[in-house]
């Protein structure tokens, strides 16, 4: 007995030092637990995220290399030679690079290092989606009908999706998170999004195979959370409801699903477990279902084999540390908790702050966040990779942060989310923060009514509702009180006179805003520090407060308003609880000239790579033909051309790097 | 110091009336100012917006840092003048803050009468250009001038050469001209530009020439074209008379700002961090300072409603009750005040001069608030050398170095304006109230006086007075010395600098204030000689 325990405790292995082969949020996620556990954190990061927090927030950081994940996050030798010469028993992979990569845990283990997540069979079993839903169906768990063959032409995917009948949906074997996905609804689309998927998947995963499903159009998008130990202990954590995707990119999630019965629930756990014992599965992982409401019947999907983004639902409804069980799971202790162990309590709800513009087909944006301030709500959690200043780099994934809230029932859940998405100052570039506000608050979300195709549907031409008069006219208002302040304190000399004060008539002071290209006039007079002001013939009594380096306070007609305010470059940000978000730029008084764009010229619409050149100088065109392939945070954007003409001159390369703006090419009008 | 307390009751039916009587004066003063604003026939502006040129005073506004105060001078020149263009005439004068400095702004009116110079336009700038140089000023030209109105020209042409005079001295004393311009410039206008240390030409609209051409024709038979001769490329490229060349007016304006960058800016140790608004509300001076000027009032209620905390060192408030005398501050400038509280006599003029030459040895500025009827008069006063003592004062406020800041409040008659700081004594800033009146004496005694006089007269011939001939006479007399006593004529023949709203006191004074300490203020101990 003593011997056994001896025995035990040996092969329990030592992790005193982890190596987090990641970045951002869940580079910081990792580290918080680590702290916890007394574990040293070895920090890896690029170029473009030496300022980040998680940077900061490790014991030691080193600089990895280029920005381009296959320079950094993605070099493998690297990681695992950084690994070894800072002592790190461990990695954790995160979500995303190499989480996935059985290829990597199989190196991580030729090393001797030990890679936190199931072992590399089940990585590669399930990294390829027709590998998985074979094994899948052979352990009893639903799978939907589809291709997953090794013949990967496109002659041959065609057949099978008339096999199969439209709509169908194309997948990266190796993929996740939207990346190579495709639905094609009719024959005419197949061999565009086929190229296409193959093109996306293979520069997101190094694999280009694909496989085809029967397209679901009215699933809802239900995942349990799985765990096993090296001991053969395998349980389920309940659900997570993500059927509020655009694009299979998780919007947002929550726990429990606000429709699934308990007997569906214990079902879909069993098919859960029944997925993970196939696997002998021996870490975290997800097994993703789609339910099919009308029929009551659910598919397995996959099997997503780390810790998925949207884990701290989980964490929150039934308390536990995934990233702690991770580690203790790779360590080889056994499980803590059984089956039974597991209870969920009250809800628990997260929303993805992505740097996109939901009013502009959700382009994704880069740049520097000028403000960052959380409110301060009891039950509030935020996972992100940001602080005031920091960059959203073109090189990875959109995301901000994830909002999560608990409390004790769905309605109070969902009060406090709109709330915080009412108060959480995100500045400097564009975010879905008042896309994500209105679903939270729509009729549908409070009673539950969604499934995966609920956004395409209802926000597919999303525009900001809220645009009043009011909106405008008191951001401009605030933004011409921080400056008139600003003015005020840098004053020397006749401080003691009114602002703006004239002994004869004069018209009142003036300043120019552009709007999404309109310009606003704002007229002002001051006395003391009461102002009127009119922006189109509006009249408003203004009272300023008080105001610090990034704020400010007045009375607008007699009402007390507090706005945040950064700017950059004469742009203007702003932001109130009540009205949202506003960007806006001040039109200087005396303009410096900028060249005129040239004519048939094209411009990249934000910084990104160039994927590939469709056209070469000296061909026709016409007009929406495809010209340049950009890429920018992992997706791919199309010019095409607005005219009939003469590709005149083109000024960029393949696979090279350029700013917002940049001019592309130019095209001679036909 | 000692915080000033007020007597006034202003429930009382003569305060009640006297600021509606204020208020009227004050529609006039709005009406006048309105009248100011013309510039131009709606032709002539349809025309200047079609070749996107901004009007005078927009100029003007562009040019000032945005939410910055100006002080516009003398508005109401020519006001009464049948014969000249009207308030103001054809250019806009005032003081501006650019890039944070103050400095002087003149601005054509180019779309009225071609912004041509009348007699009283011509006054004006020589007056501002006096303003520019007793106060270290960089003056900003914004140029668009036909030059002379020829009707005028017997007015202008010996006396209008100082202007360019004017624009040297500056330059030799350190301080800064900037011309830019806009349009027309030519003949002697020319000289402006091409005498101002910096010139900016704005492409395809500047015209600068000696002769235009058809004069170039008349005189050497040469066939030329307006850019050929004056254009802002040429002078920009070729001559080198332009040393910018603008794109655009807002472009030149631009540059115009950028120079200012570059120059001198007040002290900033002269510029006071903080200071205290008074502690009674100017809105009160409506009730209290008389329209009807037979009526006296206490100028310290005038004091406590125009400095910093209502705070008043008086000095020698036991002697000479008839001026008072004090130092405190106005928007944290420090300043001696000297009030008249009616009549002069040998004490207060006395009590003046020395306090005078305490100022000049402190280096502090004196404010002169002027309602006085003048020296006192009868036996009694000669015998006690009433000339020497007000000759004192006279002597003093004539030598004396720290600046001068005049506002006449009500009367200002006699040698009164004069010991008080009048025009003539050159104070760095003159205003007045619109209930404000001057002259050698009131017009009813100016009217009493003649009429003893050509009694006597009548007497000393032998003929008959005509009684009603006379009583004729007299009140054309009263009527024409009252208009000509007015601040209306005053402010029209360039006699101040402008009439002010009473409530508005403050600030203006501030403003002058803030322009006189641009610099060090330096007082003297040098007087002329004096009788004791």
């Amino acid at each position: 007995m003593r011997n056994k325990k001896h025995q035990y405790i040996l092969k329990i292995k030592n992790i005193d030092t982890i190596l987090i082969a990641n970045r951002g949020e869940i580079a910081s996620r990792v580290i918080r637990t680590c702290n916890k556990m007394g574990i040293r954190t070895i920090a890896l990061f690029s170029e473009a995220d030496k300022n980040l927090p998680y940077v900061h927030e490790a014991d030691v950081a080193v600089h990895i290399g280029n920005p381009e994940p296959h320079h950094s996050y993605l070099d493998q030798e690297k990681i695992i030679r950084v690994a070894k010469e800072h002592q790190a028993q461990a990695i954790h992979p995160g979500y995303g690079f190499l989480s996935e990569n059985a290829d990597f845990a199989t190196k991580c283990k030729q090393a001797n290092i030990i890679f936190i997540g199931p072992h590399a069979k089940a990585i590669s079993a399930m990294g390829s989606k027709s590998e998985a839903k074979r094994l899948m169906k052979e352990h009893g768990v639903p799978i939907v009908p589809g291709y997953q063959g090794a013949d990967q032409s496109v002659q041959k995917l065609k057949d099978e999706a008339q096999v199969l009948g439209y709509p169908v949906l194309l997948k990266a074997t190796a993929g996740g998170g939207g990346k190579g996905m495709r639905i094609v609804r009719s024959k005419d689309g197949i061999e565009n999004a086929v190229a296409s998927a193959k093109r996306e998947a293979q520069n997101a995963f190094g694999d280009d195979n694909l496989i085809l499903e029967k397209f679901i159009s009215k699933g809802r998008h239900i995942e349990f959370q799985i765990f096993g130990d090296q001991h053969g202990n395998i349980i389920h954590i309940l659900e997570r409801e993500c059927s509020i995707q655009r694009r299979y990119q998780k919007v947002i999630e929550e726990s429990p699903s606000p429709i699934l019965t308990e007997s569906v629930r214990n079902d879909m756990g069993s098919s859960a477990i029944s997925a993970a014992k196939a696997l002998n599965y021996d870490n975290a992982g997800t097994v993703e279902f789609i339910y099919d409401e009308t029929e009551g019947k659910y598919y397995f999907l996959e099997v997503n084999t780390r810790l998925q983004v949207e884990h701290p639902v989980t964490e929150e409804v039934t308390g536990l540390d995934l990233v702690e069980m991770q580690i203790e799971a790779a360590q080889g202790l056994p499980l803590r908790i059984t089956q039974g162990d597991v209870k969920s309590k009250g809800y628990a709800l997260e929303t993805r702050l992505y740097a996109e513009d939901p009013t502009n087909g959700f382009m994704p944006d880069s740049g520097k966040i000028l403000k960052w301030d959380i409110p301060n709500v009891d039950g509030l959690r935020i996972e992100t990779a940001i602080q005031n200043g920091s960059e959203i780099s073109v090189y990875y994934d959109p995301m901000i942060a994830k909002l999560i809230v608990w409390d004790r029932d769905r309605q109070s859940v969902i009060r406090k989310m709109k709330y915080v998405l009412r108060q959480l100052v995100c500045m400097g570039i564009k975010t879905n923060q008042e896309f994500l506000h209105d679903i939270i608050s729509s009729q549908d979300f409070a009673e539950g009514k969604y499934d995966t195709n609920y956004l395409e549907e209802n926000y597919n031409n999303y525009s900001t509702g809220n645009r009043s008069d009011y909106k405008v006219d008191s951001a401009l208002i605030a933004a011409t009180l921080f400056h008139w302040q600003e003015r005020r304190q840098n004053q020397t000399i006749l401080r003691g006179l009114p602002s703006g004060w004239r002994n004869n008539f004069y018209q009142k002071q003036k300043v120019t805003y552009r709007l999404d290209g309109e310009a606003i006039q704002l007229h002002y007079g001051f006395n003391g520090d009461t102002a009127k002001m009119s922006i189109s013939e509006r009249p408003y009594d203004v009272l300023f407060i008080e105001s610090d380096d990034s704020s400010i306070s007045f009375y607008l007609n007699g009402t007390r308003l507090k706005y945040s305010l950064r700017e950059e470059n004469q742009q203007i940000f702003t932001h109130n609880e009540n009205t949202g978000q506003l960007k806006f730029e001040l039109v200087e008084r005396f303009p410096t000239k900028k060249k005129g764009k040239i004519e048939g010229s094209y411009e990249a619409p934000m910084p990104s790579q160039v994927m590939e050149i469709l056209v070469k100088e000296g061909d026709t065109i016409k007009e929406g033909d495809g010209l340049i392939v950009l890429s920018s945070m992992k997706m791919e954007n199309l010019i095409t051309a607005t005219q009939d003409g003469t590709v005149e001159t083109i000024y960029v390369e393949e696979n090279t790097n350029i700013e917002s703006g940049k001019i592309l090419l130019k095209i001679t009008e036909a | 110091m000692a915080t000033l307390k007020t007597n006034v009751n202003f429930s009382d039916i003569a305060h009640v009336s006297n600021k509606e009587e204020m208020l009227k004066l004050i529609d006039q003063l709005d009406k006048n100012l309105k009248e100011s604003l013309f510039q131009g026939k709606d032709r002539h502006i349809t025309k200047a917006r079609k070749r996107n040129k901004f009007l005078a005073r927009e100029r003007i506004e562009l040019l000032l840092d945005q939410d910055s105060p100006f002080l516009e001078l003398l508005p109401l020149s020519g006001l009464l003048n049948k014969s000249s263009f009207g308030a103001g005439g054809t250019s806009v004068s005032g003081i501006g803050v650019v890039k944070g400095k103050l400095c002087i702004i003149n601005s054509n009116v180019g779309t009225r009468k071609g912004g041509s110079i009348d007699a009283e336009t011509m006054n004006k700038s020589l007056r501002v250009n006096q303003i520019a140089i007793e106060n270290k000023l960089t003056t900003i030209n914004l140029v668009e001038s036909g030059g002379a109105n020829l009707p005028d020209q017997d007015k202008i042409f010996n006396y209008g050469g100082k202007s360019f005079k004017d624009i040297t001295n500056r330059s030799k004393a350190g301080l800064t001209t900037i011309s830019i311009v806009f349009g027309n410039a030519t003949a002697g206008g020319a000289y402006v530009p091409g005498m101002s240390d910096f010139s900016i030409f704005q492409k395809q609209a500047a015209k600068v020439f000696l002769a235009g051409p058809p004069l170039v024709k008349m005189a050497t038979n040469e066939v030329s074209t307006d850019e050929e001769l004056g254009g802002a490329e040429m002078h920009s490229r070729v001559s080198g008379v332009s040393d910018y060349l603008a794109d655009d007016e807002l472009d030149a304006i631009r540059i115009a700002r950028d120079i200012m960058r570059i120059v001198k800016g007040s002290q900033a140790q002269l510029i006071p961090k903080s200071f205290t608004e008074p502690l009674f509300s100017s809105e009160e001076l409506l009730s209290i300072v008389p329209v009807n000027l037979s009526k006296a009032f206490d100028i310290r209620e005038l004091i406590m409603r125009i400095v910093d905390g209502s705070d008043f060192s008086e000095f020698k408030s036991e002697y000479g009750a008839t001026l008072v005398t004090g130092w405190a501050s106005l928007h944290g400038y420090p300043i001696g005040i000297i009030g008249n509280n009616g009549v002069i006599f040998s004490e207060s003029a006395n009590k003046g001069a020395q306090f005078i030459q305490l100022c000049n040895k402190n280096d502090i500025p004196i404010l002169f608030l002027q309602n006085t009827t003048g020296y006192m008069v009868g036996k009694e006063y000669e015998e006690g050398g009433i000339i020497k003592n007000g000759a004192k004062l006279i002597n003093s406020v004539s030598n004396s170095e720290v600046p001068h800041l005049t506002l006449m409040v009500g009367n200002s008659y006699g040698a009164g304006n004069y010991g008080m700081c009048g025009r003539s004594f050159e104070p760095r800033f003159l205003f007045s109230y619109p209930n404000a009146k001057l002259g050698v004496m009131g017009s009813e005694q100016l009217a009493g006086v003649m009429e003893i006089i050509q009694k006597a007269a009548a007497k000393k011939s032998g003929t008959e007075y005509n009684e009603e001939q006379g009583e004729l006479i007299k009140q054309m007399m009263m009527q024409e010395a009252e208009k000509k006593s007015s601040p209306w004529y005053s402010s029209s023949q360039l006699w101040d600098d402008g009439i002010i709203d009473p409530r508005e006191t403050r600030n203006y004074l501030g403003f002058a204030l803030a322009v006189v300490y641009s610099r060090d203020i330096k007082g003297t101990d040098a007087y002329g000689v004096w009788r004791h």
